[in-house]
């Protein structure tokens, strides 16, 4: 079923010419998880932005389940879909727990207490980041990574349909960027929309039910990781000259060389 | 980057440093609070014996049939308004600071960011220089302090990108206006009477706090400081900042300016009825923080009422340290100042 949808989307930054995105079509459907590829500044996060209603579009509308997003109020937007953002910044030392039992307030408001089913997820969240040992520590403490983790596990506790991260990888150790692909695998599986912004097409390409290519403010392919991840276009789109080779159902690219 | 890495520490406070239960602290805070007015009725020009203060309250009561028309006066008249207005003057302050704090994602705010101070005090020079009753002085700060911020506010939406940035600037720009125009006050006041009681009146007193003031003030004043507690759950969300608290569901659009417009009122309200009162908005809630952790919803009850005690403490200092009367202001600039070297050296040993 469609979860999220756009029609000729398109955002411009006031007072500046030309358009960030310009006519975007999509429908996204639960169960998908949804890989979006492009050159940095071509509108990625903006585009996740818009998808979560943090940005007012400049044309078209988005669209949560076939209702205009605009007319959602904002704690029902909440529980259907959670975000992560690029990068997290702890002004105050709450604790991990803390940080992510907020990720229930769409589901039981500020003041009320944790049901049993909020526990459960915060806990269950928790432990799919490895973040039990860190529980009570101030999360301005934490290295980068360990933070980016705590947001994760934040939006999973958050417990929405349609999850939107925007370069979850950034400063997570080689291990965790490994577990986090299969996990969000795993929650596309279960029946959720999950669609993550990425610079890594060989990951796309192992774990993606589905590619998009952003350039130039407009969705240049859409389709299969199979055919959207190949050396041609990627080659095109990064204008590094790329091989590709297959191996187990994994994609790798490596650069031309011109070797004698 | 280890320069960085150092000024980030002192920036941000850390979590708990005893882990005693938030309901403990709240029940010490409060024996403190209540200790601290014991005292403050005791002390002071004319010490009384807490017995001779019971005995008053006793009277009171028809509990006790003798009078004691000395303590009686003294308790009655100088002391408990002045008491009960550094209650709600010091719990409204620290309450404002501390959502000031979260609000703009900055431990290091006070209540004044956004011009609040100067334009309560060009309000209440305006209102001297014209020759008003005290009263008249009193709208005049009220109605500066919130003038000033709304000018602030509304530069702030002319400005591009929004946010919390642009009401920074906003802020800032509003209070250079309004400070500009408490010089030109002050410039163009009569150096003889008018000057003296301008200055006299920046530095801050809740000396002239009678029943009258209190009948009209401790209302408002009470009930904004229980709204910025019971808010205080929401400030936990809205310190992520403004994607985050949006993809909890959080209105940012609304909650921000809803939260500022009840932090100043309850700012320009504490100002107009005691003057300017540094140091408590900044200093109360970093307390509150090191004592329950930084959870809003946790320590904004403390805060509460660590300003309520500080506040009382402070103006007992104020009125009986010397003689005469130190203004309450420089009592808690100074005391302020230097707790908050403590207060910094506690986080920073934290961090080892």
């Amino acid at each position: 079923m469609t979860l999220l949808s756009c029609r000729n989307l398109g955002f411009r930054q006031p007072r500046q010419p030309g358009s960030v995105l310009e006519g975007i079509d999509l429908s996204l459907r639960e169960g998908e998880l949804v890989g979006l590829l492009g050159l940095n500044g071509a509108g990625k996060s903006t585009l996740l932005r818009l998808l979560m209603g943090f940005l007012a579009p400049s044309t078209g509308e988005v669209f949560l389940e076939g209702r205009p997003l605009r007319a959602w109020p904002a704690s029902a937007i909440a529980r259907h879909l959670a975000y992560v953002p690029q990068s997290h910044v702890a002004t105050f030392p709450y604790t991990v727990r803390r940080m992510v039992e907020l990720g229930r307030v769409p589901h039981s408001g500020l003041t009320g207490r944790l049901s049993t089913q909020d526990r459960r997820a915060v806990s269950g969240a928790l432990g799919r980041m490895g973040l039990e040992r860190f529980a009570d520590r101030p999360v301005t403490e934490l290295s980068g990574g360990e933070r980016q983790r705590v947001v994760l596990a934040r939006a999973i506790a958050q417990d929405a349909r349609g999850l939107l991260l925007d370069e979850p990888m950034t400063g997570l150790d080689y291990g965790y960027q490994m577990r986090l692909m299969a996990l969000l695998a795993e929650l596309a599986r279960e029946g959720r929309l999950v669609m993550l912004t990425s610079h890594r097409p060989e990951e796309l390409y192992a774990h993606a039910s589905r590619v998009l290519v952003l350039d130039h403010g407009r969705i240049e392919a859409d389709g299969p990781p199979q055919d959207v991840v190949t050396a041609q276009r990627m080659s095109a789109l990064y204008g590094v000259p790329l091989m590709q080779m297959d191996h187990a159902g994994n994609r790798f690219f490596h650069q031309e060389r011109n070797e004698k | 980057m280890i320069f960085l890495r150092r000024v980030s520490s002192v920036v941000l406070p850390r979590g708990p440093a005893i882990s005693v239960r938030p309901a403990l602290i709240r029940s010490l805070a409060l024996t403190g609070v209540v200790l601290s007015v014991v005292c403050a009725l005791c002390l002071g020009r004319y010490p009384l014996s807490p017995l001779r203060v019971f005995g008053v309250f006793g009277h009171l009561l028809h509990l006790s049939a003798g009078v004691d028309p000395l303590a009686q006066a003294v308790v009655m008249q100088a002391r408990l308004p002045r008491i009960l207005a550094a209650l709600l003057v010091g719990s409204a302050l620290s309450c404002g600071g501390a959502t000031y704090q979260a609000v703009f994602r900055n431990p290091l705010v006070s209540p004044d960011l956004l011009g609040v101070l100067s334009g309560a005090a060009f309000g209440a020079a305006l209102a001297i220089v014209s020759g008003g009753s005290a009263f008249v002085v009193q709208m005049g700060a009220f109605g500066g302090g919130l003038l000033a911020v709304g000018c602030g506010l509304l530069i702030s939406r002319t400005l591009p990108g929004g946010g919390i940035l642009a009401l920074l600037l906003g802020g800032l720009i509003g209070n250079a206006i309004f400070t500009a125009l408490l010089s030109l006050v002050k410039y163009l006041a009569d150096p003889m009477d008018q000057l003296p009681a301008i200055v006299n009146w920046l530095l801050g007193s809740l000396a002239p706090s009678g029943w009258r003031e209190l009948a009209w003030m401790s209302g408002p004043l009470l009930a904004l400081t229980t709204a910025l507690v019971v808010c205080a759950p929401v400030l936990d969300v809205l310190s992520l900042g403004d994607d985050e608290a949006r993809s909890l569901g959080i209105s940012v659009r609304v909650m921000r300016p809803a939260l500022i417009v009840l932090a100043t009122l309850a700012c320009a309200m504490t100002i107009s009825m005691a003057g300017i009162i540094g140091w408590i908005g900044l200093l109360v809630p970093h307390v509150a923080r090191l004592l329950v952790g930084a959870e809003h919803r946790n320590m904004m009850p403390v805060t509460a009422l660590l300003g309520a005690g500080g506040l009382v403490l402070a103006d007992t200092c104020a009125r009986s340290l010397t003689t005469g009367e130190v203004p309450l202001g420089i009592v808690t600039q100074l005391f302020g100042a230097l707790a908050f070297v403590l207060v910094l050296r506690r986080l920073r040993g934290g961090m080892a």
